[in-house]
């Protein structure tokens, strides 16, 4: 069990600093959860990621309830809920407060404007740090390039993408015996 | 009564939104123009301002709609009706995944499962990047141009911090915080340095 404070103040930092929607959170948990404070193992983390991408809600959200869950039960999951909502919640209810203001603010705009260029580099960061642990085998490469090229070209949805490499997966396993050796 | 509709609306936004933040955004707008609470231009308002604060897009844009509707509370409200689907559903995952994410099926599953998360999150890169370094979306009509003038079809600052926050990232294991917030500083002096973004 890992102590409530430690995994509210963790999702609350994370939460403050996901800039460009949930994908962008992906280097940051990596991170705080995995790297620093050595609560989930890559794989486990990669896996509570798929999951958090199949059901339905921001993925931000979602795995905040997952990892919470996984790390200290019902009480780990609101907390981490709550720690990764209030930053975003309190700064909109000052915007919103502020009447628009914000929007005009030029230097805000330049400031976003750099933060995305950086949130680019963080995320192919993520992609390259996750295919580590989630590609094991030249299958695992093929399916990652499909579904790369389904999601940009094709525009597939997530969910379908999911589905198709669960299909792929169990296709694999039971019928060509592969990839089913090692451990995550 | 408006805490009512503004807790199922948004619990039905919530439940209804497959594929992150973003994906959610024709329905609210449905939803939001359904009960008349902001005009296509103040949505479009809202959603600018909920993609810019940090946070989860779906969370930012119910605080507030919320907050525009009734104040603290109708933000509050509006907040626990998007989330509440995702705990829920979440929470019921858990349990069961936690009990059977050794069996034989979910493990094979999750073999062709975890590589799909892998492009999906390069697609995000792309997504993302096709807002910040490309100065105009590559298609089968621009692409031509893009061979032809590539500097003219990136923006060279945009590239550089990218490239240096990936740097920073693979060779020096820099906290993604820190290149954030550096990130951010950089954009606002190439502001007042007059160097347009």
């Amino acid at each position: 069990m890992k102590p409530l404070l430690e995994i509210f103040c963790t999702f609350f930092k994370i939460g403050l600093f996901t800039f460009g929607g949930g994908y962008a959170m992906v280097p940051l948990i990596q991170k705080e959860v995995v790297e620093r404070r050595r609560w989930l193992p890559e794989g486990e983390f990669v896996e509570t990621f798929a999951v958090s991408q199949a059901i339905p809600g921001a993925a931000a959200v979602n795995s905040a309830v997952l990892i919470g869950f996984r790390l200290a039960g019902y009480g780990g999951a609101l907390t981490a809920l709550l720690g990764v909502v209030l930053p975003s919640f309190a700064i909109v209810t000052l915007i919103a407060a502020m009447l628009g203001g914000f929007k005009e603010l030029m230097a805000v705009k330049a400031a976003l404007a750099g933060i995305k260029a950086a949130v680019t580099g963080l995320i192919i960061y993520a992609a390259i740090q996750i295919g580590k642990t989630a590609i094991r085998d030249k299958a695992g490469m093929v399916i990652a390039a499909a579904a790369f090229m389904l999601l940009t070209a094709v525009r597939l949805s997530v969910v379908l993408l999911i589905i198709l490499g669960a299909v792929a997966g169990l296709v694999l396993a039971f019928g060509f015996k592969t990839g089913m050796e090692k451990d995550v | 009564m408006i805490y009512f509709q503004l807790l199922s609306a948004f619990f039905k936004i919530g439940l209804f939104s497959f594929g992150g933040g973003y994906a959610m955004i024709p329905l609210m707008q449905e939803e939001v123009l359904r009960h008349s609470w902001l005009t296509v231009q103040e949505f479009a308002d809202v959603i600018a301002v909920a993609g810019t604060a940090p946070g989860p897009i779906a969370v930012n844009s119910a605080a507030f709609i919320g907050y525009r509707m009734s104040g603290i509370g109708g933000g509050i409200t509006a907040t626990v009706g998007v989330i509440l689907p995702s705990l829920i559903l979440a929470l019921i995952v858990s349990r069961f995944f936690l009990k059977f994410r050794r069996h034989p099926i979910a493990k094979a599953a999750f073999y062709g499962i975890m590589p799909v998360t892998v492009g999906l999150i390069a697609g995000a890169a792309v997504f993302i990047g096709e807002n910040s370094i490309l100065r105009n979306r590559i298609t089968v009509y621009t692409v031509l141009d893009a061979l032809r003038s590539p500097l003219e079809f990136v923006h060279a600052a945009n590239v550089i911090i990218m490239t240096a926050a990936l740097v920073a990232l693979v060779k020096f294991k820099a906290n993604p915080i820190f290149v954030i917030t550096v990130s951010g500083i950089v954009g606002i002096g190439l502001y007042y340095a007059g160097i347009v973004i």
